[in-house]
């Protein structure tokens, strides 16, 4: 397995995709923390720094599809799998060094767009409102999430062996999740009353508050409420706004989701006849 | 066969080897042997079962049942792995990262294997000649550079068995010069044991020293060059009037021949024709015509399996 770690690492510092990612996240991370930086000069707002840190782990879902099909599926394309297990090194090692790698980069990724956004968002927005432990406790919350967000991806990566496909349909997977979370996100937020305006026959408008009927019932919210939670694009949109109900839940479910997915995607690839 | 026994060692031997896809049986009860030091050339045509062999003992599928050993080493013990390290391959097309240099690709073979230095490394690379491809990338290299550096990369780590799927398809008539050359540069200097397979039969006959002819996924003969060479004799195919009387006048000669029809014989000898047709003439046999005939590793082949479509 160092061996393939090795070599992965080596190839991984090639990878144009990689570099690309590198850029475009320091660039995002540049401009989250400048954008808000010129509001505050130009229309004296009160931008925060805590306001936009975690943004990246939105984009990370966007990120991770794009470089494991394209990092893993260039093993398939280019045939380059099978030096390796012609060598002599099992399933299990390529599977696993090819997503420690994959997680790596997808670590980097992030911190890409981190790192300048803390050091431009300290010195120029306004102090975090959160405190420095939820702050952390938030970042330790995003690793968990990229590494399911890898795991689903790398999975798909390995098991599908056109490159093209591959991408394609981790993007898919992507934008499914996406839509997802924020369709659920949109029936937990849908208010309990609304505002009925009625008019009487004198003229006066009269304005009462009436039940939503889209508002969620308790046991519907609660289901709803947990596939929120599990969805890592989900738990994405909840640590991007700092607002996370369940943090410890959070963590378990991403720890069991990338468990089940590597578990998953190392049985069928032991199964898979290569070319 | 008795040459096939005599080599003690065999560096990959199958037995009753199957693969099935689906209903698809690609293998059926495949049985070889591969001795050590050979080039062991394997024949037959397209869907016969040559690349399902090869992704079989290279590890990149598992077979449905039977078993193979590579250096004595069973597929289904742990230690394979061991033996595979001693292995080398290309199949089918040549697995080397496009984006890369000649080079690049080597020293990622090198980190695969855990080697301690890129010692060596551009000894490799002059040995299959891609010493001067520089920063070229090998996107841009030829069929038969990719081939080549396919070739270089199943080389590193100092094989001791190297199975080549195809090494001569698609490439130009100097690349297949170029890849024989290599191949026997291999065998003879430094003693690496080659599976090739080929579709190019007369290429084939001009390196191995053994062959396995393969059919609907089985082994329909193995043989070594020697017998193949002792069953593809040259003759002379003779048309005469009454091969009777040619059979006496051969018999008398201590001639070896074989009757093929009332007016053919092929004789397995190098005649002088014009004291044959006056013995002949005396015997009052008349020659009708006279033919050099020269069985080839094809015609061996097509008499073999029955001359498919393809060979």
């Amino acid at each position: 397995m160092r061996k393939l770690l090795s070599a992965q690492c080596s190839r991984l510092l090639k990878n144009k995709v990689f570099w690309l990612e590198l850029l475009f996240m320091f660039g995002m991370g540049v401009c989250s923390a400048l954008m808000p930086y010129l509001d505050n000069v130009r229309y004296g707002e009160h931008s925060r720094v805590d306001n936009m840190l975690f943004n990246y782990i939105v984009l990370m879902g966007l990120c991770t599809p794009v470089f494991c099909s394209l990092f893993s599926g260039t093993e398939y394309s280019d045939g380059t799998i099978r030096n390796k297990l012609i060598v002599g090194h099992t399933r299990f090692s390529v599977y696993c060094s090819s997503l420690l790698v994959s997680l790596s980069a997808s670590i980097s990724v992030a911190l890409a767009f981190v790192l300048p956004y803390m050091v431009l968002g300290f010195s120029m927005l306004e102090a975090p409102k959160a405190s420095a432990g939820v702050l952390f406790f938030m970042a330790l919350l995003s690793l968990f999430v990229i590494t399911a967000y890898v795991s689903i991806f790398h999975m798909l990566s390995m098991l599908i062996t056109k490159k093209s496909t591959s991408a394609v349909i981790c993007m898919l997977a992507f934008i499914v999740l996406f839509v997802l979370a924020i369709v659920i996100k949109g029936k937990l937020d849908a208010p309990e009353f609304v505002q009925n305006y009625s008019m009487t026959i004198d003229g006066i408008e009269q304005m009462s508050p009436e039940p939503n009927p889209k508002y969620l019932l308790p046991e519907a919210r609660r289901v709803y409420q947990f596939f929120f939670e599990v969805l890592p694009s989900g738990q994405s949109l909840q640590i991007a706004a700092i607002n996370v109900v369940h943090p410890y839940l959070l963590m378990l479910y991403s720890a069991v989701t990338s468990a089940a997915i590597t578990v998953l995607g190392i049985f069928f690839f032991k199964k898979k006849n290569l070319k | 066969m008795a040459d096939m026994e005599n080599f003690k060692e065999y560096v990959l031997r199958t037995t009753a080897l199957n693969k099935t896809y689906g209903n698809f049986k690609a293998l059926a009860g495949l049985s070889m042997n591969v001795p050590k030091g050979a080039i062991y050339g394997f024949v037959g045509k397209n869907g016969a079962g040559k690349t399902t062999l090869i992704r079989l003992i290279c590890g990149l599928q598992e077979p449905t049942s039977g078993e193979y050993t590579i250096y004595g080493k069973k597929n289904t013990e742990k230690d394979v792995a061991k033996s595979r390290r001693r292995m080398g391959a290309v199949v089918e097309t040549p697995s080397i990262y496009l984006d890369m240099t000649a080079e690049d690709n080597l020293k990622q073979q090198y980190r695969v294997l855990g080697l301690p230095s890129f010692d060596g490394l551009h000894d490799i690379l002059k040995l299959v000649g891609l010493e001067n491809t520089g920063k070229k990338k090998v996107r841009h290299f030829s069929l038969g550079m990719r081939q080549r550096l396919g070739i270089a990369i199943a080389l590193t780590g100092s094989p001791d068995f190297l199975v080549l799927d195809e090494p001569a398809n698609g490439l130009d008539p100097q690349g297949i010069i170029e890849i024989r050359e290599l191949i026997l540069k291999l065998n003879r200097e430094q003693q690496i044991t080659i599976l090739i397979s080929s579709h190019i039969l007369d290429e084939l006959s001009k390196l191995a020293t053994h062959y396995g002819f393969i059919d609907n996924g089985r082994l329909v003969k193995e043989m070594s060059a020697k017998e193949l060479e002792d069953a593809c004799r040259k003759c002379v195919r003779m048309e005469v009037n009454d091969t009777k009387a040619l059979a006496l006048v051969l018999d008398k000669m201590g001639v070896s021949y074989k009757i093929i029809s009332g007016t053919e014989a092929d004789v397995y000898a190098k005649l002088k024709v014009s004291d044959l047709a006056l013995t002949l003439n005396k015997a009052n046999c008349e020659v009708l015509s006279m033919q050099e005939h020269d069985e080839t590793l094809e015609s061996y082949y097509i008499s073999l399996i029955g001359g498919g479509s393809h060979a």
